[in-house]
């Protein structure tokens, strides 16, 4: 029976439509073949295993585009090519928030597990958002320097007092209040990625 | 061998032999042979759809029968209407299997009985009767038939729903994520298995998603993810009827006017209520029917679908019914769905008293995954939670009119166009949002060079072309069309790579090919290949 791979991983997800699911339980009851194509499917379903971070580990950074509170965007390079390699500066463009002189910034670089703090990492390093230069519409410059990683995603979080980073506790809890305030929705984030031209 | 079903339809076969199935064929058959001698429209036997309940929606049906110019080929006639004695018997008669197998196994043994005039009504009764049994059968009974199994969770998942409900999510979070992100995930998973990505696409798609994955539902500008969520969990309780229950009457108001007005849906409304004059008139007569009864909602989709399939009939008898029936289907769905999404913040009392919340919230999230999944395929992953996953019902006063006959072969040409340039996954993009997320430039030469000046309008003051209007044609028509041109697409593929595929594309298309779009020149080996792409994915969500 015509039943294409992409279907059979739609049944075997649980994701068909009642009606759907029926159909293909019929054929798969009715064809021995289309059943051994659905057993192999099954099995490359398996999910890796991968150690479970716990919850109060975990940042809560929404992919670029997805809007955590705040605007961010690459800036369109003023002058001939936009072209970026590893080392070179690039400029990320912060929207508009409320309370900008109130607002730690925080800049956060995804690693293969998590992300990690690159700014600010000693309490005299700690700026408010508010600091950086402001543009004709309200948004704020920072310029990064680029990573070797040929994509690379880069954070900005800006949270208020309250949820800023306790420098006594021990390295992995120093940022706590600051992940509960993103998972919260409290402290604005958003993330972009970067793109190394070869 | 059977379901046992309310009294007002007939009752729906499960697994059956062969003897069986052929019963059940020759009733459909006595009764087809018998409507079609003395088409007299009360007694028109489509009582396998449950338009058969309403007089005006079953009178409609048996008019668009009895007026409808019907050709099929003796192979479709031979399907429906040869004689038992001279049907093959399957290898193991006895097997059980549901009817559409056994239907299948015989058109798969090409006989053939030879055409009379009698004969052509009375295939379509038959073929109607086999499709909408099947649609009885899995557009609602195996939607009923779901045990929402109570769980130790429905208490956990009623107070997440009053949180979203209630516009207070933030603080439900690891609750929510603990109960729901896995399913979703494990979804994504099978979409990125569809395709066969790379491990570390993989996963940095699941690493986007599980980040992801609460801010899609909490959303944008539009209409949230967890109000097309809601949606879908409470059509778990009944596809069709739950929503149409939801509406209000500025809902209802708005869909009446919409349905008496733009599209194939226009020509139904007309068949059902052909005294009244004028749109405004029918759109009130289908707002007070639908607000009087939620169940008349299935049978007016009925008739639609009927509708549908015997005009389809008239063209293509070998058309796949089902791809019609669930074209139609899904799309009027999808715009109920919009429509109660639009207000779901209302919702909380119809949601809240299911039963088995956590399951149906758990069936509904795995729906709404894959849906959303595939979206984000044809965007790289981008996870813009500005793009909904259930597409946006516009107010009809805001849309601009539909394109004519005159100009229809235009847009059918330059759809096929686009598909054998292999930019139909831009077309479906560039129709849901305006832009194809790229600077693709062959796309952005099928819209400057090959689009007749006709599909667009100037814009004062401006060098760039409105494709609005093309693009709200196409939200409705683009399913149909694809749908049509199924038959050219194989016979593009057939052509062959061989030397002269220019004159054998150019003769295949000879007749067909609108003169306003420009015959191509190039790329011929590649449209054999972009058809093929095109017929594979056909049944694939979009």
């Amino acid at each position: 029976m015509n039943i294409s791979d992409a279907r059979l991983l739609a049944w075997l997800s649980g994701a068909l439509e009642p009606g759907d699911a029926l159909y293909v339980q019929e054929a798969v009851v009715a064809d021995a073949g289309l059943a051994g194509r659905a057993a192999t499917l099954r099995a490359r379903l398996a999910p890796p295993t991968r150690p479970r971070v716990a919850a109060a580990q975990r940042w809560r950074v929404p992919p670029p585009r997805v809007s955590g509170g705040m605007g961010l965007r690459r800036a369109t390079a003023a002058v001939m090519s936009e072209a970026l390699r590893a080392g070179e500066r690039f400029r990320l463009r912060i929207d508009p928030v409320d309370r900008p002189d109130e607002r730690l910034l925080v800049v956060l670089y995804r690693t293969d597990d998590t992300w990690e703090v690159v700014f600010p990492q000693h309490p005299d390093e700690t700026v408010a958002v508010g600091a950086l230069p402001a543009q004709d519409d309200g948004s704020r410059s920072l310029d990064l320097v680029a990573r070797a990683a040929p994509r690379q995603r880069w954070a900005i979080a800006l949270p208020l007092g309250d949820a800023a980073p306790d420098w006594d506790a021990p390295a992995e809890d120093r940022w706590s209040s600051l992940r509960r305030a993103i998972a919260a929705g409290e402290a604005p984030v958003a993330s972009a990625e970067i793109r190394l031209d070869a | 061998m059977t379901q046992p079903h309310n009294g007002d339809t007939p009752p729906i076969e499960s697994a059956m032999t062969w003897a069986q199935y052929i019963d059940l064929r020759e009733n459909r058959r006595q009764q087809s042979l018998r409507w079609s001698a003395a088409p007299e429209p009360a007694a028109v036997p489509l009582g396998a759809w449950r338009l058969q309940a309403d007089p005006a929606l079953r009178d409609a049906a048996a008019h668009t029968l009895a007026s409808a110019s019907l050709s099929p080929g003796p192979a479709q006639l031979w399907r429906h209407l040869a004689a038992p004695g001279a049907l093959p018997t399957p290898p193991d008669p006895a097997a059980q299997r549901p009817a559409w197998q056994h239907h299948d196994w015989l058109a798969q043994q090409g006989g053939a009985l030879e055409d009379a005039p009698e004969r052509r009504l009375a295939w379509a009764l038959a073929a109607l009767d086999h499709c909408g049994r099947e649609v009885e059968r899995r557009e609602r009974w195996a939607w009923s038939a779901v045990q929402h199994t109570p769980s130790p969770h429905d208490e956990a998942s009623a107070a997440l729903w009053a949180g979203w409900l209630g516009g207070q999510p933030w603080s439900l979070r690891e609750r929510w994520e603990a109960l729901y992100l896995s399913p979703v995930v494990r979804t994504f998973r099978g979409v990125c298995e569809a395709r066969r990505l790379p491990k570390p696409v993989v996963t940095r798609i699941v690493r986007d998603l599980e980040e992801g994955f609460f801010y899609r539902l909490v959303g944008g500008d539009g209409v949230p993810g967890w109000a097309e969520l809601a949606v879908r969990v409470l059509e778990t309780d009944a596809p069709v009827r739950a929503l149409a229950a939801a509406l209000d009457a500025a809902a209802w108001d708005r869909l009446s006017r919409c349905a008496v007005s733009r599209g194939s849906w226009q020509e139904s409304c007309a068949a059902v209520w052909s005294t009244l004059p004028e749109a405004g008139s029918r759109a009130r007569a289908l707002t007070r029917a639908g607000q009087a009864d939620p169940d008349w909602a299935e049978a007016w989709m009925d008739l639609h679908v009927v509708r549908r399939l015997v005009r389809t009939w008239e063209t293509r008898p070998d058309a796949d019914a089902w791809a019609i029936i669930s074209q139609n289907r899904g799309r009027a769905r999808g715009r109920l769905r919009a429509l109660v999404a639009a207000g779901a913040t209302g919702l909380a009392d119809r949601l809240l008293s299911l039963p088995g919340l956590h399951a149906r919230t758990t069936a509904a999230i795995r729906r709404y995954a894959w849906a959303w999944a595939w979206q984000e395929m044809a965007l790289d992953f981008s996870f813009d939670i500005a793009r909904s996953v259930t597409p946006p019902c516009h107010d009809v006063a805001t849309l601009p009119a539909p394109f004519g006959a005159g100009l229809r072969p235009a847009v059918e040409t330059w759809v096929l166009l686009v598909v054998l340039r292999g930019r139909l996954s831009h077309l479906r993009r560039w129709v849901a949002s305006g832009s194809t997320g790229d600077r693709d430039s062959t796309w952005a030469r099928l819209l400057s060079d090959s689009l007749p000046d006709t599909l667009s309008e100037a814009v004062p003051g401006k060098r760039a072309r409105s494709y609005r209007r093309l693009r709200v044609d196409l939200a409705e028509s683009l399913d149909d069309i694809l749908a049509a041109q199924r038959p050219l697409l194989a016979a593009v593929t057939d052509l062959g790579a061989a030397r002269g595929l220019r004159g054998r594309f150019t003769a295949l298309v000879d007749g067909r090919w609108d003169g306003a779009v420009p015959l191509p020149r190039s790329g011929f080996p590649s449209f054999l290949k972009n058809a093929q792409a095109t017929l594979d994915v056909a049944e694939e969500p979009t």
